[in-house]
């Protein structure tokens, strides 16, 4: 029987960082530098606009609006081959950081995180985006696939802490503290939302692309597998024209998604539209029955019964007790990590909650006393010379009454930095990297393959898809001296005009135009035209 | 619009995803392993850096 293929990919956004002899190096010295040892060494051709450029692999490697380096994947039509091109493009913005350090900043430490929120203060958030191709009006798919993005966080979740709290309270994924709508076209400032409504398909032929943005970047291979494996078999539903989602709508996606982020025993319920209170893990469930019990359809992709027995195992893990994923998934492996740092460090994690609240009564009150625009050390506001002596008071008496003192809590914010450092490097790239350091001691269990495949997704493309025409025609071109560039749909010489064609996504060989095309989605004349002086323009 | 039917059958070996079995013994055994293996390596990562300079150095204007 013959099987659709479902085609989708992922971008990786990357925090960077440096220090030189005990000081912070200026950020974009070290992009720049970063794009010149890109230029160098890998086989490219640039891209339009941005200053950055296509890979022989078919991704693409840029520094994207926020000043922060990013990879984005080449299309894949299988989770194992996407997992292999995150892994792949990890490799080689690591490799890039250490030619960095070796060449155009010697002396100076580049630090590159997978770390998905900025805890020094900034509403800073980095994400890994997926984009999943379908052929169903955009509007329709929404509420097919809210509750799955909503839910699934309990596999998903990176983990971390709420970068808004004013204490230490850890989350199944940090990144939803930044989410404050269901549905918007925004996906950069602060209008984000569960689900982007943006229609940028990147190819022709009629399809459209979801474009998932609150979702996290991973370390645990599983995790991203699952992410993409579900989400693409819901996709695939929806657009064969299922309605997956119509018995788990929820009343409200963004208190739910609040909800499930700050639960970590994965039992909390949240109302659906029906009257009935669910959790996570059983929305979860009932999409896993609809992929189930649809496995032989030929609408199915050839890889779902493999991704429904992984995502089945893991949910009954999750049911059973989130611990015993705790070498699979990120979040639970955070959670193992960081509990025990906190006991080792003397730190109540089950009072983590209590004090938070605590703290935000006096932030209220600072509020109220109109001490917003300073940060206040605690034993100032606690003191004799509080700003606010009467909530101050007031709470003391409370400690008191539950046998509690301040010192507990002063010892919790002088850690405080500590777990949010111990985050951001939980991810960092390289061998000082926390989950990478363990994964190489052998104590993990993330892994979707056998054997490692990254240094072939690092310079061959995929198998199938247009991104392996890409791919071979990078490679080829690279080797000219041709003034060539690269966009997603197309590969354009700007001397002579002639153009690669690459607007159908299954693309399976080159075919090459002698004039360029005026079309509305894949338009390399004037748009190119404008493209090129933006890049001239910031080179300038 | 339909997709095109993908021609190679080209199934993918999957990884386990599964933890290690053995008794209740054996599996806090190895969540002592885990947890001690990520305590030196947390201490490796941090070492006697100030946190505070650490997240200072690394503030970030951007993001997504």
């Amino acid at each position: 029987m013959e099987r659709q293929v479902r085609m989708f990919g992922a971008e990786t956004e990357y925090a960077v960082a440096a220090m030189r002899g005990g000081a912070a190096v200026d950020r974009e010295l070290v992009l720049h530098a970063m794009m010149q040892a890109a230029r160098r060494r890998l086989v490219h051709l640039p891209d339009l606009g941005s200053g950055g450029m296509f890979l022989e692999n078919g991704s693409r490697f840029y520094v994207d609006c926020g000043m922060h380096p990013e990879v984005s994947s080449p299309e894949c039509t299988d989770p194992w081959t996407l997992v292999s091109y995150v892994q792949a493009g990890n490799r080689i913005v690591a490799d890039l950081v250490l030619a960095v350090e070796t060449g155009e900043l010697i002396g100076t430490e580049v630090m590159c995180f997978r770390c998905n929120v900025d805890y020094s203060g900034t509403d800073s958030t980095w994400g890994s985006h997926e984009s999943y191709l379908h052929c169903i009006d955009p509007e329709s798919l929404q509420p097919l696939v809210v509750p799955h993005i909503v839910s699934r966080i309990v596999y998903t979740g990176a983990g971390g802490f709420n970068p808004r709290s004013p204490g230490l309270e850890f989350s199944l994924s940090p990144r939803v503290a930044h989410f404050n709508q269901v549905a918007s076209s925004d996906s950069t400032s602060h209008d984000r939302a569960i689900y982007h409504t943006k229609n940028e398909p990147l190819c022709g032929d009629g399809f459209n692309r979801l474009h998932i943005i609150c979702g996290e970047t991973l370390c645990s291979e599983t995790a991203m597998l699952l992410k993409v494996g579900t989400t693409a078999l819901i996709v695939a539903m929806a657009d064969n024209g299922m309605n997956p989602g119509a018995q788990v709508q929820l009343e409200s996606p963004l208190e739910a998604l609040r909800t499930f982020a700050a639960d970590p025993t994965c039992k909390k319920t949240v109302r659906m539209k029906d009257g009935r209170r669910l959790t996570a893990i059983e929305v979860q469930r009932h999409y896993l029955e609809k992929a189930e019990a649809l496995i032989a359809e030929s609408f199915m992709p050839e890889w779902a019964a493999e991704v429904c027995r992984i995502w089945r195992d893991v949910l009954d893990r999750l049911a059973d007790d989130p611990r015993s994923t705790d070498r699979i998934l990120d979040w639970p492996l955070k959670l193992s990590l960081y509990t025990d740092q906190a006991a080792r460090l003397g730190i109540r994690w089950d009072r983590l909650t209590f004090w938070a609240e605590i703290l935000n009564r006096l932030n209220n009150a600072l509020e109220r006393a109109k001490c917003i625009d300073t940060e206040l050390p605690l034993d100032f506001v606690i003191g004799p010379q509080s700003p606010v002596p009467d909530e101050a008071n007031r709470l003391s008496r409370f400690l008191r009454l539950k046998g509690l003192g301040w010192e507990e809590l002063q010892r919790l914010m002088d850690t405080r930095p500590r777990f949010f450092e111990i985050d951001t490097r939980f991810g960092q790239l390289g061998d000082k990297g926390i989950f990478q350091s363990l994964d190489a001691a052998g104590v993990l269990h993330h892994r979707t393959r056998q054997h490692e495949d990254a240094p072939s997704a690092i310079s061959e493309p995929p198998a199938a898809g247009r991104a392996l025409v890409r791919g071979r025609a990078i490679r080829r071109l690279a080797a000219e001296r041709g003034d060539w560039y690269c966009d997603w749909g197309y590969i354009t010489n700007t001397t002579d005009g002639r153009t690669l064609d690459l607007s159908n996504p299954f693309a399976t060989e080159e075919i090459w135009r002698e004039t360029v095309e005026q079309d509305a989605n894949q338009r390399p004349g004037r748009m190119h035209l404008l493209s090129r002086l933006e890049t001239l323009l910031r080179r300038a | 619009m339909r997709f095109l039917v993908r021609q190679d059958h080209q199934q993918t070996q999957p990884g386990t995803g599964a933890a290690p079995s053995g008794g209740l013994d054996a599996v806090r055994a190895r969540g002592g392993e885990l947890l001690s293996a990520g305590d030196d390596l947390i201490r490796r990562a941090l070492g006697d850096g100030n946190s505070e300079a650490f997240l200072r150095a690394g503030r970030q204007q951007g993001g997504e």
